[in-house]
């Protein structure tokens, strides 16, 4: 296949957190803001006068400022996002808003409170960490959007005076629309046979929709779309197999890039940072006020293994069966950052579910943040795509 | 090389010489002077007479369970541990340990026997749709508006309290979770419930079932396949994690409505706002009394610490809630200890030279520590981080206020008051040790714990705000003594005390010795 339109420049943007778009949306006038987790939703950080930029730490190198502070026990990611914040990797931004919904994740940010960090160069900065329920129903959407409110929408408001109205939530819904309609769009592509976009192009897609301002970004993605419409394929897949890819943080397209490279395509990205869920559409019910539509949306779209209810629980896994339907997958790739808490049950979970009861194909890795093990990586993919490959022959030899 | 003939203190006689060799059994008493070991002896067998009664409560049941849960076999270890807690301890704070574990012991031995009582594996019972199953570190109090019901803690048996007996206990269900594909960086009290769970080793009791998200994420986790082995009823008690924000009570409030209406739902009883306010004024005097207590614990003349105190507190936590009336008589009659002992000016603790806060997740396996720390170096435990959590006094003025008093004694529970909503909380221990005229600080470093280790630099760079305060930090993996044993413990303890506070020992015997083939 040709190159893919803007994907060098989308791999470009991704070296930096603030790379040249944030830098020119902050020259335009607009504040940052920054995060890390689905709850907090994207949405609200893109109302008028201000951007969303979910945190990464590329080119991490050496953490040991980040492993000082949190041990070297505590998942790298977290570690990697403290080091590069300790050393003003984040000055750019105006807030960072947080969770308390993984143990590690919420410690991570305590410290840009802790510490002070951001503060030098803008003394308005400030940390805001809410609540997030664990099961779903009507009083934790309550909770929820009432947490939104006070931990979000009232102190962007009262720090940086942005308007908070509900006109301009339904602007900022709008916008917010247009841009998951491209990206899912796009992602649409994978479900093809023989695809015209691979796992590791559209992660540089939806990368760079996450970490840029989404008005300064999409005209690029539609440029993009508008290039797959016409992009030909190679005429036979470089590929052996095709896999969904689950599992916690993956913020570094290279990890793909090296699953691909060793002949599994990834058609399905079901993990922190991947659009499936991600790019859905926020639907405003009649009577519904917009921050209630956007906490609704959130809550039944988030498939983390943190939501405790049963049916949360097997929506979960059904969501991934149905992916693997969707997408025409041969099996399942379930990743887990290490020292992950919830993921590695939902490692345990996911293993033995599609393998011993749905009869999927299922392998279970655990990963660091940074791309340190990438040939055993490469050896675990290589073996089970013949795992995946051999069971093909025999369902074709019966 | 032979470690032994390096050792300087290889031809001193000490108190380890009455064990056997790389195990935990005595070849004869501990000496404590006539009146103390006589009292001692009858105490052991006050105990006896406990577990029999326990026995007794139902022979067939309690054998079956014998036969059917391996867990419940580690519960034969529980004299020999009950020594171990009571290891170097003499006169007053002797008999305060002696009369709190009395207490412990028949509170858990009773609610022991009416888990298998109420078991269905062993046959239908009338018993078991009267018992409520809290999952996880929840304590009875919001049953207390239900005075027919049973609050029926699952989890601490099975893993908590037998590991404190027998180390070996979770080996076997860690073991199942790491053929499962589990790491074995994840938390290891919850990895071993939920091996207890994928074993099918949890009894079957309850009309319902309350599953929580206590106290943090692998908990939450582990919920997810516990819940799996339990066919009756379920509802999760989701209670807000950020609980220092007053925009959480209401939520955190309803949730208790939540139970209430589901308990009123399974099993049919009508929730008495009046038994339930007045059990609350029970807790409260419970707390109250630990409060004194805390007066007691300041001073140098008092009799609490070591490893009891921290127990009974957390034993006080799990299953009483102002319902347990031996909890009472056994504050009651260790405060006129207490009094007497400061009226006095009785030293309790005659061989301490350091007064210690323990903090964060502790090994569970070497549960008698500060028996330990008191007797090899002199190190007085004054209190644990357990202690401060669970002691919320319950407003009872007005049954909503009365709601979010027991939710927020919820949030303040074991395991999680400290380490969840916000690092000021992991904090507290600096301040602690200063009210308590603490000169140190023994930092568990559980080394799964995230909650905690997350703040381990901010922890470290506080010791240059409180440079009166001497901060020891210790490893462990808290269920699996493979990982960091009980002698790697005390090693790193030897260290810091020779090499940081430059000290001998007081019982070189102490120092260096395996037991790991102990319970």
């Amino acid at each position: 296949m040709k190159d893919l339109k803007h994907a060098l420049y989308y791999e470009k943007l991704l070296q930096q957190a603030d790379n040249e778009l944030v830098e020119k949306s902050i020259e335009d006038g607009n504040i940052a803001l920054g995060y890390s987790c689905y709850f907090i939703p994207e949405v609200l950080l893109n109302l008028p006068g201000c951007f969303s930029t979910r945190l990464r730490a590329p080119e991490t190198g050496n953490i040991d400022l980040g492993t000082y502070y949190m041990s070297s026990k505590i998942c790298s990611y977290t570690r990697s996002i403290l080091e590069r914040g300790i050393e003003g990797g984040y000055d750019y931004l105006s807030a960072l808003f947080s969770a308390e919904t993984c143990q590690m994740m919420h410690r991570g940010h305590e410290h840009f409170e802790i510490l002070g960090l951001v503060k030098k160069r803008n003394p308005d900065f400030f940390m805001s960490m809410m609540d997030v329920p664990f099961i779903t129903g009507d009083a934790e959407l309550e909770h929820y959007s009432s947490q939104l409110q006070h931990f979000i929408l009232d102190k962007l408001s009262e720090v940086y005076g942005i308007n908070v109205s509900d006109s301009a939530l339904l602007k900022a819904i709008d916008a917010h629309n247009e841009l998951c309609d491209v990206v899912s769009a796009i992602g649409e592509y994978r479900k093809a046979e023989n695809p015209v976009i691979t796992g590791y192009e559209f992660s540089l897609v939806q990368l760079a929709s996450l970490t840029c301002p989404h008005d300064l970004i999409l005209p690029y993605l539609k440029e993009t779309l508008s290039d797959l419409q016409s992009r030909e394929p190679d005429e036979k897949s470089a590929f052996r197999a095709r896999v969904v890819l689950t599992g916690s943080e993956i913020d570094d397209p290279q990890f793909i890039k090296v699953i691909e490279g060793s002949g599994a395509l990834v058609v399905a990205d079901r993990y922190c940072f991947g659009a499936l869920p991600g790019r859905e559409k926020i639907v405003v019910k009649d009577g519904e006020t917009p921050l209630d539509a956007i906490a609704r949306h959130y809550l039944e779209t988030s498939q983390c293994p943190r939501f405790m209810n049963k049916e949360k629980g097997q929506e979960r896994l059904d969501y991934i069966e149905n992916l693997v339907r969707e997408y025409n997958a041969d099996g399942i790739i379930c990743e887990q950052m290490k020292f992950c808490e919830y993921w590695s049950y939902e490692r345990v979970i996911s293993n033995v579910v599609f393998n011993n009861e749905k009869n999927i194909p299922c392998l279970g890795i655990e990963k660091e943040y940074t791309l340190t093990s990438a040939g055993q990586l490469r050896t675990r993919v290589q073996a089970f795509i013949e795992s995946l490959e051999i069971k093909k022959l025999q369902r074709g030899t019966k | 090389m032979d470690w032994k003939k390096l050792n300087p203190y290889k031809n001193e006689k000490g108190s380890r010489d009455r064990f056997y060799d790389k195990t935990g059994i005595a070849k004869h008493r501990e000496w404590r002077g006539l009146e103390d070991t006589w009292y001692d002896y009858t105490q052991w067998v006050v105990n006896l007479g406990i577990m029999g009664a326990f026995v007794a409560k139902s022979p067939v049941r309690i054998a079956r369970g014998m036969l059917e849960y391996r867990w419940l076999g580690s519960y034969l270890a529980a004299l020999h541990w009950i020594d171990k807690c009571m290891e170097g301890l003499e006169g007053p704070a002797l008999r305060a340990a002696h009369i709190k574990m009395h207490t412990i012991m028949k509170v858990s031995t009773n609610h022991l026997a009416n888990m298998m009582i109420g078991d269905r594996r062993f046959g239908p019972t009338e018993e078991a749709s009267k018992q409520v199953l809290f999952e996880q570190t929840m304590g009875p109090e919001i049953l207390a508006g239900f005075p027919e019901l049973e609050p029926m803690s699952m989890e601490a048996f099975q893993g908590l309290i037998g590991t404190y007996m027998d180390q070996n206990l979770p080996v076997f269900y860690l073991d199942i979770m790491a053929d499962n594909g589990l790491p074995a960086d994840s938390c290891r009290l919850s990895a071993t419930a939920a091996g207890v769970a994928i074993n099918d080793d949890f009894p079957q009791n309850g009309a319902c079932l309350i599953v929580n998200n206590m106290p943090c994420d692998s908990s939450t986790m582990n919920s997810q396949l516990i819940r799996r082995r339990f066919d009756i009823p379920e509802l999760i008690a989701s209670l807000p994690m950020r609980w220092d924000d007053p925009h959480t009570d209401k939520y955190a409030r309803f949730q208790m409505k939540r139970i209430i209406s589901f308990v009123e739902k399974q099993t049919g009883k009508v929730f008495d706002e009046k038994a339930f306010l007045a059990m609350m004024e029970k807790h409260n005097e419970e707390v109250r009394r630990e409060f004194d207590e805390w007066e007691y614990m300041a001073t140098p003349y008092s009799p609490y610490g070591g490893s009891i105190v921290n127990l009974f507190h957390t034993a006080m936590y799990a299953f009483s809630g102002g319902r347990i009336d031996s909890v009472k008589d056994a504050q009651e009659k260790v405060m006129k200890i207490a009094e007497k002992a400061y009226a006095e000016k009785t030293n309790c603790w005659p061989k301490a030279r350091h007064r210690c806060i323990i903090w964060a997740g502790p090994a569970c396996y070497f549960f008698h520590l500060p028996n330990w720390l008191y007797n090899c170096w002199g190190i007085q435990v004054i209190a644990q981080m357990d202690n401060f959590e669970g002691v919320t006094l319950i407003p009872t003025d007005s049954l909503d206020a009365a709601l979010l008093g027991v939710a927020k004694n919820y949030e303040h529970g074991i395991m999680r008051r400290h380490l969840t909503g916000g690092y000021s909380h992991l904090v507290e221990f600096w301040e602690l040790a200063r009210r308590f005229n603490c000169d140190m600080v023994l930092m568990n470093e559980d080394i799964t714990c995230k909650g905690a280790l997350g703040l381990s630099g901010i922890v470290n760079d506080m010791t240059q705000k409180y440079p009166d305060i001497h901060m020891m930090t210790v490893s462990n993996d808290m269920f699996d003594h493979r990982t960091i044993s009980r002698n790697d413990i005390r090693k790193e303890v030897n260290r810091y005390m020779m090499a940081v506070m430059k000290e001998e020992p007081l019982d070189p015997t102490l120092l260096d010795f395996d037991d790991n083939e102990g319970w």
